[in-house]
């Protein structure tokens, strides 16, 4: 009776064991997506230009930073990092933008509105998707600080 | 008593286990077969569908709403095939591969053929090795289920939905089949395996894609395609429209490949005009055209290549900006509608080449 149960429990936690091991090839983007697809929503309910800048440099830091915790605790390949790199110059050119920085122009008050959809049309564009595989302990602080 | 139950349980379970096994032997279940279907029936047009769903195709429409981009143009696709009355479509929808229990393959990927409007066939497939040639497995349900038409002026499209087709390597680009390569040549490649030696031709290719509107990409399709619809420069996620394939059906004599790609690419800039900031463009290119000066284009790709480290992963910028870019010459045969990004630092420039190339870091 022992050895069945030792079998079946045996079989169960490989099943479980190859079920998360599917899970976490899941990629990033689709989280840092929804987040900002949040803050593009929470901009256009706001009526102060000062407080459409304060979330849409709140969203820019994060993502950046949640970046920065990939890089520094994934285990990343030559293309993983290029594309991450890409991916971070993206939004540090947005946030750059955004304040005037870099050589930019400072985003006009009435244009933020639509300089956070821009800032999402790049973000939802059909090139390549940041495919780096992590942990599910990473993936689950990643949106943690992301919320 | 007891024991005699557990035992059953357990004779049970492995008959599971082994029926489960032997399901996932077979690489295709076919769920729909119209046998009334003539093989050899009539059709004037043939459309191939590839939508890639093996990756992160979300995006957010205008209202913040949540939107698949492959599930869009599935319906899409399904809504032509119903219209495509004197044509054949052919839609490979390439899902995630997924395992029962982590431990036996499914048949996630669908394939959809329609004959005259009608749909004679859905099979559910998976790829049996995940180390094959790019499309293998789809050429090969095409072949199976194509009709033999005796139409000499049958016409051809290929319909490409995906991520940008890198130049080379590509592994990863199907997040759950990461040893199969997809670059430029596997796909170049991969596509002429849905051609036989009489219909050798594709009248019109598109790439619903990012930045594959380069000199690279029509060279290596020019030898078995007129004409080619592409983005030179990134392409947002909702991609590019086909309803424009009824002209095959209300104009079949007088609409040409050349001016049936035009209708697709305008009536897609004109709707993402309205709902995208980033820039749009789109360009149509007659290859037959382009061959013509196919010598000087790959010389301008040699010397292209030449030049200092590439930014791999950016967003290509207009070939023009070389100084070696012949823009009199490699204007013909190319028409692109452009519109400049609202925002960035490129927003200043207001003409589009219609040829994309990767960045050079200064």
């Amino acid at each position: 009776m022992k050895t069945i149960r030792l079998i079946i429990s045996s079989i169960l936690l490989l099943f479980a064991v190859q079920s998360m091991a599917q899970a976490q090839s899941t990629d990033i983007t689709e989280t840092f997506k929804k987040h900002f697809n949040k803050t593009v929503q929470q901009v256009e309910e706001t009526e102060s230009a000062d407080q459409k800048r304060i979330l849409l440099n709140e969203s820019f830091a994060k993502m950046l930073e949640a970046v920065d915790r990939i890089e520094s605790r994934a285990n990343l390949s030559k293309d993983e990092i290029a594309q991450l790199n890409s991916f971070e110059n993206g939004i540090l050119e947005k946030k750059n933008e955004l304040n005037g920085s870099d050589g930019f122009d400072k985003v006009a008050d009435e244009d933020l509105d639509d300089f956070s959809e821009y800032s999402q049309d790049f973000m939802e564009q059909a090139d390549k998707t940041l495919t780096i595989g992590l942990t599910t302990a990473l993936l689950i602080v990643i949106i943690l600080l992301l919320l | 008593m007891l024991r005699s139950f557990s035992v059953f349980k357990v004779l049970i379970g492995l008959t599971l286990l082994a029926g489960f096994i032997l399901s996932g032997c077979s690489h295709t279940s076919e769920l729909f077969r119209d046998d009334a279907i003539d093989k050899n029936e009539n059709v004037a047009y043939s459309v191939i569908y590839y939508i890639h769903a093996d990756a992160d195709y979300l995006y957010h429409n205008t209202a913040g709403k949540p939107v698949r981009a492959n599930r869009q143009v599935l319906d899409e696709a399904l809504k032509v095939a119903e219209e495509a009355e004197s044509g054949e479509v052919f839609i490979f929808y390439q899902r995630p591969e997924k395992k029962f229990l982590g431990l036996f393959p499914r048949k996630s990927n669908r394939f959809y053929h329609y004959t005259n409007g009608e749909k004679t066939s859905q099979v559910n497939y998976r790829h049996s090795d995940s180390n094959e040639e790019f499309l293998a497995t789809e050429a090969k349900l095409y072949n199976q289920y194509q009709t033999y038409s005796e139409d000499e002026k049958k016409r051809n499209f290929f319909l490409y939905f995906g991520h940008e087709i890198p130049d080379d390597g590509g592994n990863k680009y199907h997040q759950t089949l990461p040893d199969i390569e997809v670059n430029i040549a596997t796909f170049s490649s991969g596509i002429q395996k849905f051609l036989n030696k009489d219909n050798h031709w594709y009248d019109l290719i598109v790439l619903s894609t990012c930045n594959n509107g380069t000199p690279e990409m029509a060279a290596d399709l020019m030898p078995f395609s007129h004409v080619m619809l592409a983005s030179p420069q990134n392409l947002h996620l909702s991609h590019i429209d086909s309803q424009k394939l009824d002209l095959l059906e209300s104009n079949p004599d007088e609409i040409t490949n050349f001016q049936l790609a035009n209708s697709m690419a305008k009536q897609t800039y004109q709707r993402l005009e309205k709902e995208i900031h980033t820039a749009i463009t789109l360009s149509v290119y007659e290859l037959d055209v382009v061959k013509e000066y196919q010598n000087e284009l790959r010389t301008f790709t040699t010397a292209y290549d030449t030049l200092d480290q590439k930014q791999s992963f950016s967003n290509n910028i207009d070939c023009k900006h070389a100084s070696f870019f012949d823009e009199a010459t490699f204007d013909k045969g190319v028409k692109t509608w452009y519109k400049p990004a609202s925002f960035g630092r490129k927003s200043y420039s207001s003409t589009h080449s219609g040829w994309g190339c990767v960045p050079v870091i200064e």
